[in-house]
């Protein structure tokens, strides 16, 4: 049985949390350069932080995981060759904001292609168990329960305003701290806190209504 | 009285709890292959243009808002359209200028029984009144709209860069969220102290506004973050016994917190 991850700290060394490592640093600035020699090195310091975030966000390993991760990757390139990194953070964990962006996007596209604009579309989606793998949670009858909720929660979180959705993921599911959000989004940590705020009431709301709708069919 | 926050809800706290597979972090060398291909490629494409700042970055998914529009949108086209605008602003500035505004400003100037000499202007030396040779003011220019980020950093619009030189005093920008509730801002205020003091590398400074911000602010969102800065930074002072302390006191009020585990590891360290 292959060996499984829990959610660790994102920020294990305080002191370091909101600095750019030195290695970091050359990492960037090769990157900057064009320089396709630390292409090998790039990819080791980051993978680590991508592939989970990914997994961890859509839920399950996606037929098109693989382009996902490559997407992760060029962006990666190419907002560090514009030089908007701002080195706020470390690279690896702005590389996990990066990812989870993108496994955002994905879950977002998904649902426009499957329709499901409406809450009403909440029950069916969630009734596809496959959309969240069983081994992250197991097969008993209450962590079915807990899948189904995390399938209901990526639906209600793809209909929400897009920072305030990407900031409680970041937050609440991917269990980074508020200051390391705002380095990482490059905004202050008024507005980071002000995106959860918001966030947890909308996402409240929507659970509340979806509830409510459940109750009116069943009663 | 510090208003309610809205708690961590439970979907997105089993949602963080479950597991992941360990391998994902190791792929195969072919996969590996694959990335650093991609890698490389995306950094052997021509070095993209840095966007001009004062250009607004267009929203990455304008066509989902379904306007006819929205996708024929770009910024080359705004630019276009901003530059036209100012152009006509120049040309009618100017026309009316030549015509009825020279009237016009003599009239207001009248009214304020201001004479030619004390219109503005006319007594303060201007670039023209400087002796040749001169050499050209070195008064700070406006560099446009100042942004405080954590860590001590501001940023400037017009650069477009971080600048992590120290911080010159407190600098806010415009309308904030929190603007609008003066106890938010408040919150913010205390708590950004407390993250500037620790990225100063003033541990027990931290500590102290941690402390005071947890009494006055205990229902704050920010109280989990609070904590949990609270007893990093006592691990970080070599304070093992407080760290533990105060991350069994962060368990007992957060238990599905998210950084639970890192608490549980320091509370361990002093039993």
């Amino acid at each position: 049985m292959p060996p499984w991850l829990r959610l660790a700290s994102a920020s294990p060394e305080p002191a370091r949390a909101h600095e750019v490592d030195l290695d970091d640093e050359a990492l960037i600035d090769a990157v900057e350069r064009g320089d396709t020699r630390r292409a090998h090195e790039l990819h080791d310091r980051l993978i680590a932080a991508i592939e989970p975030t990914l997994y961890r966000v859509l839920g399950r390993r996606e037929p098109d995981h693989d382009d996902l991760v490559q997407a992760t990757f060029e962006q990666i390139v190419l907002t560090l060759r514009r030089g908007r990194f701002a080195r706020g953070c470390r690279l690896s964990t702005w590389a996990s904001a990066i990812a989870a962006h993108v496994a955002f996007n994905a879950l977002r596209a998904r649902r426009r292609a499957r329709g499901a604009f409406e809450t009403r579309d909440v029950a069916e989606v969630i009734e596809d168990g496959s959309a969240i793998d069983g081994r992250m949670i197991g097969d008993t009858e209450r962590e079915i329960g807990i899948r189904a909720r995390i399938r209901a929660a990526q639906v209600h979180l793809t209909a929400m305003n897009h920072d305030r959705a990407l900031v409680l993921v970041l937050h609440d599911v991917l269990g980074h701290d508020l200051a390391e959000i705002a380095a990482m989004l490059e905004v202050s940590v008024a507005a980071a806190q002000s995106r959860l705020v918001r966030g947890r009431k909308e996402f409240h709301a929507r659970v509340r209504a979806e509830d409510e709708l459940e109750e009116g069919r069943h009663g | 009285m510090a208003s309610p926050s809205p708690r961590r809800p439970d979907a997105l706290a089993a949602w963080g709890r479950a597991a992941i597979p360990a391998d994902l972090a190791s792929p195969g060398r072919a996969r590996r292959e694959q990335f650093v291909g991609a890698i490389v490629r995306a950094m052997e494409r021509p070095a993209p243009r840095a966007r001009a700042s004062w250009l607004p970055s267009m929203p990455s998914e304008m066509p989902r808002l379904h306007l006819a529009f929205a996708s024929r949108v770009t910024r080359r086209r705004l630019a276009a359209t901003v530059a036209a605008a100012a152009l006509l602003l120049v040309l009618v500035g100017t026309g009316f200028a030549q015509t009825a505004g020279g009237a016009v400003i003599a009239g207001i100037t009248s009214l304020l029984g201001a004479g030619p000499a004390e219109s503005p202007g006319a007594g303060a030396p201007g670039p023209a009144a400087l002796p040749a040779g001169a050499p050209p003011s070195r008064a700070p220019t406006p560099r446009g709209p100042t942004q405080l980020h954590p860590a001590g950093r501001v940023e400037t619009a017009v650069e477009g860069r971080a600048y992590h030189g120290p911080t010159p005093g407190k600098v806010h920008r415009g309308a904030t969220p929190a603007a609008d509730d003066p106890e938010l801002a408040m919150q913010n205020r205390v708590f950004a102290d407390a993250m500037n003091a620790r990225a100063r590398g003033d541990l027990g400074g931290a500590v102290r506004l941690l402390d005071d911000f947890l009494v006055r602010y205990p229902a704050s969102v920010l109280a989990e973050d609070a904590h949990v800065e609270r007893f990093r930074a006592l691990a970080g002072m070599g304070d093992h016994r407080g760290a533990a302390r105060a991350a069994r006191a962060y368990l007992a009020a957060y238990g599905g917190g998210f950084a639970r585990d890192e608490a549980r590891r320091l509370a361990a360290l002093d039993r």
